[in-house]
């Protein structure tokens, strides 16, 4: 415990916004006495937004299970804060014992989406290290990366020592004990990566070089070792139960509940969706271990909100026993039970019905396109009569306010697509007023939110540009021009932040560039409406002679090597080609949770299948 | 109280870092105390139901406290003792219980009873000052003198009449070692209570020195009466 930087920190608490945000002293916090190997865990972002990261508190949680390991918390401080620091000379910290960042052996930042990277170099230049990898010494953390963004790690390689591909739940622990062993051996940092490089799912950018100008093709340079680095996965996922003691917060933090993470992984195919890809295969843990770790973990937090996470929490094939018996245990409570997103059909109503007793707020429901023939381009398997079906329900039962979620700019998308939306919204609105009674009518509320699409990697898009933002903004109002009541609320996404999302999520190793001189120029907390500015991102780009729009709308051919073609996120390239053909052609591909197998390779390649604790339904 | 409540008073205190929470983060963190000690607390009606509990004055952020109050409203009758030791097994040190007693159905709420907040604050200047104690205490005395306070809030004049707002003037404690610690004594009132952090504005002012708050912290709250000030358990 560094007491005496917590007194340079508290002396200007009375100066800053939330100072609860850098206080520590949290109920369920890990406190170890003594340690040989010190690591933290940075969230780039504030604390509130970060404390309610399942994915950081699963690896502090492994981390801190190994004897002799212990694993901190640590967060970028609001700007407020971030300026006196500098002006201070105080060095990031992380939160349990006050330690300056640069005397940790390991430093983890979770990258959940493109906009958090300006804020992982300001954690990094806080915590006064150099920003690049290759200007750290060997006194300085090996400093790791997780999350979804590193499927795509190239345009971080400038920053990151190594990254962590897949779950961490056994790989990061591996890492550790390895660094630790090579540390105490005295090994230098290059032969410390060069052994971590040796672990599946781990990829030392230092350690890869282009074949050639002419490719993106990487080859990795140390012999033995392979090219292509394949994705973790935590098979026994669905049988060890969630951990029920996790920190419970002061700050009240963007999702200030407990969560239960109710099971892994989501096989509808939807085309647009990383997330559909990288988290494959499908793992359900049981209603018998979901309940009593939900009455678990509410009696040791004290909470009075659970939330039943996952990708697709609907899909679980137990989860109406899951709901009723939790409602039947928690009567009377005042405890609420919440489902993070409803299916569009008549089952995922009456789920929210299970859930929101006599608390109807509002639902969401995501059709994504305006039309089936784009719905059925994306894969996105919901009709309009299921979702007419779904509104009839849902405001027959009580609910009068709903918000519908679509993208635009999607892969062979047309006008016609894009005034589907608006008739849609429309149909939607008139389908809920019909269904209330006529005092009720007043209070229907419709409201429609629109994304840009933004082509992922490992998808079967990814070979798609974005589209330009001037074609964003007429489409957009292609889209407001079709809405046929002024009574539906329209919103849609920055442009700009679609734009840099599509630059970095698909970029090379050349985006780190990009990314170094915006921020010098002064972005962070880009992932901020209010604190984003485009300019900061456009000034770079004009500084290196980048062309923005050039990079986020760029199509590859089916045949070129892709910058992140050497990490193996599981579904195989061949699958991945065959969706995005079978999206030119309009014909869908069903979930292999509810059908027969279709092929994406996961299930043999890392030898884990789906795990559904009975037959799913719908 | 409904038919088959009990109203359970908790005094506990707010220290060390915890301090920098807020009245709303407190709140929170109390009742989830609340919740994992298990206590069998009453959850009121309606469409969002929730703990049935009140608290006394709202503390401030900054601001550390031996003596904070809430009542809490249980469905069952827990003996005292019972309560505390299980509130003990699931609260934070910084926030710990102190007390619990039952108190009456018809008893004053916890704001409107506690209306005097004794301050201990301690004080350094910003910059080197040989003659500290000298100039607090001219400070104070011209405070005193003055017998009110004008502060600027939201581009209005707000005029506070010590002798409404404080019980007594506030005094020197001990200076030492660069640190300076005075007492105040507040009252709450319904037109806006003096917040010490506002005494010590002007007190800077009138004293000639800027004047940082290293600790504030709320020693006691009080009943005032015609008899004068009593405390609350």
């Amino acid at each position: 415990m560094s007491e005496e930087l917590w007194q340079r920190v508290e002396r200007h608490l009375r100066q800053v916004e939330k100072p609860s945000r850098y206080i520590d002293h949290e109920f369920g916090i890990t406190v170890k006495d003594s340690w040989d190997y010190h690591a933290v865990m940075i969230y780039p972002d504030t604390y509130e937004i970060g404390q309610s990261n399942q994915g950081l508190a699963i690896i502090r949680q492994v981390l801190n299970e190994v004897p002799g390991i212990y694993c901190e918390r640590g967060y970028l401080p609001w700007t407020d804060m971030a300026d006196i620091m500098r002006a201070e000379r105080i060095p990031l910290f992380s939160l349990e014992t006050y330690t300056p960042i640069a005397d940790f052996d390991l430093l983890g930042f979770t990258l959940p989406h493109e906009m958090a990277i300006s804020n992982v170099l300001e954690c990094l230049d806080l915590a006064q290290l150099p920003l690049l990898a290759s200007e750290r010494g060997e006194d300085a953390p090996i400093v790791i990366a997780g999350g979804p963004c590193t499927y795509n790690p190239e345009p971080f390689v400038d920053f990151i020592d190594a990254f962590m591909i897949g779950e961490g739940e056994e790989l990061d622990p591996e890492v550790a004990i390895l660094h630790r062993r090579l540390r105490d051996e005295g090994k230098s940092k290059r032969e410390i990566l060069e052994a971590m490089a040796g672990i599946e799912g781990v990829y030392v950018p230092s350690l890869f070089e282009r074949v050639s100008d002419d490719s993106y093709q990487l080859r990795c340079t140390v012999p033995g070792l392979p090219d292509t680095v394949r994705k973790r996965v935590y098979a026994q996922f669905a049988q060890v139960p969630p951990d029920t003691s996790p920190i419970v917060p002061f700050v009240e933090a963007t999702h200030d509940r407990l969560s239960i993470e109710v099971l892994r992984g989501c096989a509808r195919g939807c085309r647009f969706c990383q997330a559909g890809m990288i988290y494959r295969p499908v793992r359900e843990r049981t209603a018998d271990q979901v309940v009593a770790s939900v009455i678990n973990g509410l009696a040791c937090t004290g909470y009075d909100e659970v939330s039943l996470t996952s990708l697709s929490t609907t899909d679980h094939s137990q989860l109406e026993s899951i709901l009723r018996r939790l409602n039947s245990r928690l009567d009377g409570s005042g405890i609420a039970v919440s489902i993070p997103s409803q299916r569009l059909d008549a089952f995922g109503v009456a789920m929210a019905e299970l859930v929101a007793g006599n608390k109807k707020g509002g639902l969401t429901f995501a059709p994504e396109a305006g039309t089936q023939r784009l719905r059925d381009i994306i894969n996105k398997g919901v009709t309009q009569e299921n979702l007419v079906n779904a509104i009839q329900r849902s405001f027959d039962a009580g609910w009068r306010r709903v918000k519908l979620y679509f993208m635009c700019g999607l892969p062979l998308e047309t006008d016609d697509d894009l005034r589907g939306i608006g008739q849609l919204a429309g149909l939607a609105y008139e389908t809920a007023r019909d269904a209330v009674p006529q005092r009720d009518k007043g209070s229907v509320k419709v409201s429609l939110s629109c994304a840009v699409f933004v082509p992922k990697t490992h998808t079967p898009f990814q070979w798609c540009g974005q589209i330009p933002r001037d074609e964003v903004k007429r489409r957009i109002n292609v889209i407001r021009s079709s809405i046929p009541y002024r009574a539906i609320d329209f919103r849609w996404h920055d442009p700009g932040t679609s734009l840099l999302e599509a630059v970095i999520s698909r970029g090379d190793r050349s985006v780190g560039k990009l990314i170094k001189r915006a921020w010098e120029l002064g972005a962070r907390f880009d992932a901020w409406t209010d604190q984003f500015h485009f300019e900061y991102w456009a000034q770079a780009a004009q500084d290196l002679g980048y062309d923005l729009q050039a990079m986020a709308s760029r199509s590859y051919t089916v045949d070129e090597v892709l910058p992140w073609q050497h990490i193996d996120a599981g579904v195989t390239w061949r699958y991945l080609q065959r969706e995005w053909d079978r999206a030119q052609k309009g014909i869908t591909t069903p979930d292999c949770t509810f059908h027969g197998c279709t092929g994406c390779g996961i299930c043999q390649r890392l030898g884990c299948e789906n795990v559904l604790a009975g037959e799913r339904d719908g | 109280m409904a038919e088959g409540q009990f109203r359970l008073r908790i005094r506990y205190c707010k220290k060390g870092r915890l301090c920098h929470l807020s009245h709303l983060e407190l709140v929170h963190a109390q009742e989830r105390i609340i919740r994992r000690a298990g206590l069998p607390f009453a959850v009121s009606q309606g469409f969002s139901p929730h703990m049935k509990l009140a608290f006394g004055p709202a503390i401030g952020v900054g601001t550390g406290s031996l003596d904070e109050y809430l009542d809490v409203w249980l469905t069952r009758y827990v003996d005292p003792q019972e309560a505390l030791d299980a509130l003990h097994a699931a609260q934070v040190p910084d926030l710990a219980v102190l007390q619990c007693s039952y108190v009456g159905d018809k008893d004053a709420s916890l704001v409107t009873a506690l209306t005097v907040s004794q301050y201990l604050i301690d004080l350094f200047p910003a910059g080197e000052q040989p003659d500290l104690e000298a100039l607090i205490q001219k400070g104070l005395d011209d405070i005193r003198a003055a017998g009110s306070i004008q502060v600027m809030k939201k581009n209005k004049v707000k005029t506070y009449d010590l002798s409404l707002s404080t019980v007594e003037p506030a005094r020197i404690i001990y200076c030492e070692d660069g640190v300076c610690q005075i007492e105040l004594m507040c009252r709450s009132r319904d037109d806006g209570s003096l917040r010490p952090e506002l005494f010590v504005q002007e007190l800077s002012r009138v004293a000639g020195v800027e004047l940082v708050i290293s600790c504030l912290l709320r020693v006691a709250q009080y009943v005032e009466d015609q008899e004068g000030l009593h405390r609350l358990v």
